[in-house]
């Protein structure tokens, strides 16, 4: 019993990771349908980031390191947003040509990371340490607090999506972008905002886990490949499906990872991917592409 | 009011609109009419800053506006309803209306509006909290020119309304429509068919393959 309290705990607390990460994919998805191979590179990326903020190098207290790491990452995705994405929005094929050069965006993150801080992973220490028993079953504090901080953050994302103007709008858009243009809403500005947002989340995800899985330059790609099967699983562009999806599927990793190895827990998650698709096609809530 | 003159639009290589010129007088109520394909919806689209002319000029309102996108123009009273509709598909009838006024110059006059476009749709009251995705085709029409009203126009271009309408909510929507004018909106009106629209509106255009010409015959009937 004790043990699967253990499990079940250390299962969500990774699930509302995975969570936050694949908000971020969909969220892009969503508003802009572009999938951004660069979601996985930029979590490493935010994760090193991070890593440099703090005990890599400048030593910042995380009080100001992790106002600091938002600001940067907003500021990556938004430019990334002008710089790249806007001027091929003007080409027929815009979409397809916008996924190559994440594709490519994610080769120079990957290989710029690895010059810059080596192959060797680099350790870096949970801010909270110790443990916590409840009901007899000793959890890591680490874990429930990266469990709140994941919760506190879904929890302002809905409220923001739900009630506020800007919110609206970024639903208005991700719902019928024209339609949103022609009630005045900047679709250029929801697209910068949200390609912003999402790398903020993805490196979010990168700081928070980087305690228990280590950073290393390719480590974001099985966490790409993770939030991309939510995102399917969940239903494309909808940020409700990805939460059910995350998890659903992080309460089946925990079980697997604990009673047939870590190796299995991407073919069961991509067996139960199948299945979902094979029933709804569209996903849990997707939405669909007229 | 507004005064397109000359103007080219292109999808890639294809020349769509070609040298199109048009006038629309402040409280007219004026017609483009051209079968399918042609570049009607084009047309409105430039006009309202959704798709981009090559050149030319677009005056309204003494500025020239080519070049502005479609939340500049909606924040000095170009408003364009799709024939498509546009809807936000997983919103409530009511919160698709709020967000018709999401710029200032909606916003100020809300409460007034809304009010307005109940008065003139009670069905979108009757639905206000049932999702758009829901509506039949002619509640969609409503709320698809209601959200458009929602941003409070001076000059408001509808995009073939009938389009998915039975015949008598297609004279519905004409006398509304009509109604808009006499309350003093400037309106542009796309549609396929003359026989819909003769005697509703002040002046006809014609588009054909791209290329305008005025109806003078139709124009010179005074509107009834
Ligand atoms: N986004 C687009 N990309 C490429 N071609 C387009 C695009 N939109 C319209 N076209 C083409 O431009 C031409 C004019 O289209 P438009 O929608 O303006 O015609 P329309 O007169 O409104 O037709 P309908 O009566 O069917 O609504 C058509 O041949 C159409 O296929
Ligand atoms: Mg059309």
């Amino acid at each position: 019993m004790q043990q699967y309290i253990e499990i079940f705990i250390g299962g969500i607390a990774q699930s509302a990771v995975y969570c936050i990460m694949a908000f971020g994919l969909s969220l892009i998805y969503g508003t802009a349908r572009i999938l951004n191979f660069a979601h996985g590179s930029l979590y490493t990326t935010g994760a090193y980031v991070a890593w440099v903020l703090t005990v890599g190098g400048l030593g910042l207290p995380l009080v100001l390191a992790v106002p600091l790491l938002i600001v940067i990452l907003f500021t990556a995705g938004a430019a990334l947003e002008r710089v790249v994405v806007r001027p091929l929005r003007s080409l027929r094929d815009w979409k397809m040509s916008t996924m190559m050069v994440t594709l490519g965006l994610a080769f120079v993150l990957d290989n710029a990371n690895l010059l810059i801080f080596g192959p060797v992973a680099k350790p870096m220490p949970a801010f909270i340490d110790g443990t916590v028993t409840i009901f007899g079953a000793i959890i890591s504090s680490y874990r429930l607090a990266v469990l709140g901080i994941a919760l506190a953050v879904l929890a302002a994302l809905e409220i923001f999506l739900q009630t506020t103007r800007f919110g609206q709008a970024v639903r208005a858009v991700s719902q019928d972008t024209q339609g949103a243009a022609q009630v005045g809403i900047d679709v250029n500005i929801i697209f910068g905002f949200t390609f912003g947002l999402s790398v903020v989340l993805t490196g979010l995800a990168g700081f928070l886990l980087a305690p228990i899985y280590l950073i290393s330059p390719l480590g974001g790609w099985v966490l790409f490949l993770k939030a991309f099967v939510i995102v399917v699983f969940g239903g494309l562009g909808s940020t409700r499906g990805a939460v059910i999806a995350a998890f659903t599927l992080g309460l089946i990793e925990a079980f697997v990872v604990h009673h047939v190895g870590a190796s299995w827990t991407l073919p069961i998650w991509l067996v139960t991917l199948l299945v979902v698709l094979m029933i709804r096609p569209q996903g849990l809530m997707g939405v669909w592409e007229k | 009011m507004l005064s397109v003159r000359d103007i080219n639009v292109f999808y890639g290589d294809f020349h769509v609109l070609h040298g199109v010129s048009l006038e629309v007088g402040k409280g007219e109520l004026v017609a483009v009419i051209g079968a399918n394909g042609h570049g009607k919806s084009t047309l409105l689209k430039a006009v309202c800053g959704l798709v981009p002319a090559a050149d030319g000029d677009i005056v309204y309102a003494g500025e020239n506006t080519r070049g502005r996108n479609a939340p500049q123009l909606v924040e000095r009273g170009l408003v364009y309803v799709a024939e498509d509709r546009r809807l936000f598909p997983d919103m409530t009838v009511k919160e698709n209306l709020l967000l018709g006024a999401f710029l200032k110059r909606g916003r100020e006059r809300q409460d007034k509006t809304l009010a307005h476009v109940y008065e003139l749709y009670p069905r979108l009251r009757e639905r206000e909290k049932q999702l758009a995705r829901t509506l039949s085709g002619g509640e969609s029409q409503m709320l698809a020119l209601g959200r458009g009203l929602m941003s409070a126009p001076d000059l408001i271009a509808i995009d073939e309304p009938s389009l998915g309408l039975a015949p008598n909510l297609v004279d519905n929507m004409l006398q509304t429509i009509r109604q808009l004018k006499e309350d003093g909106m400037t309106v542009l009106l796309v549609e396929q068919s003359l026989a819909l629209i003769e005697g509703v509106v002040d002046r006809i255009y014609m588009l054909e393959e791209g290329v305008i010409s005025e109806d003078a015959a139709q124009s010179a009937k005074p509107a009834g």
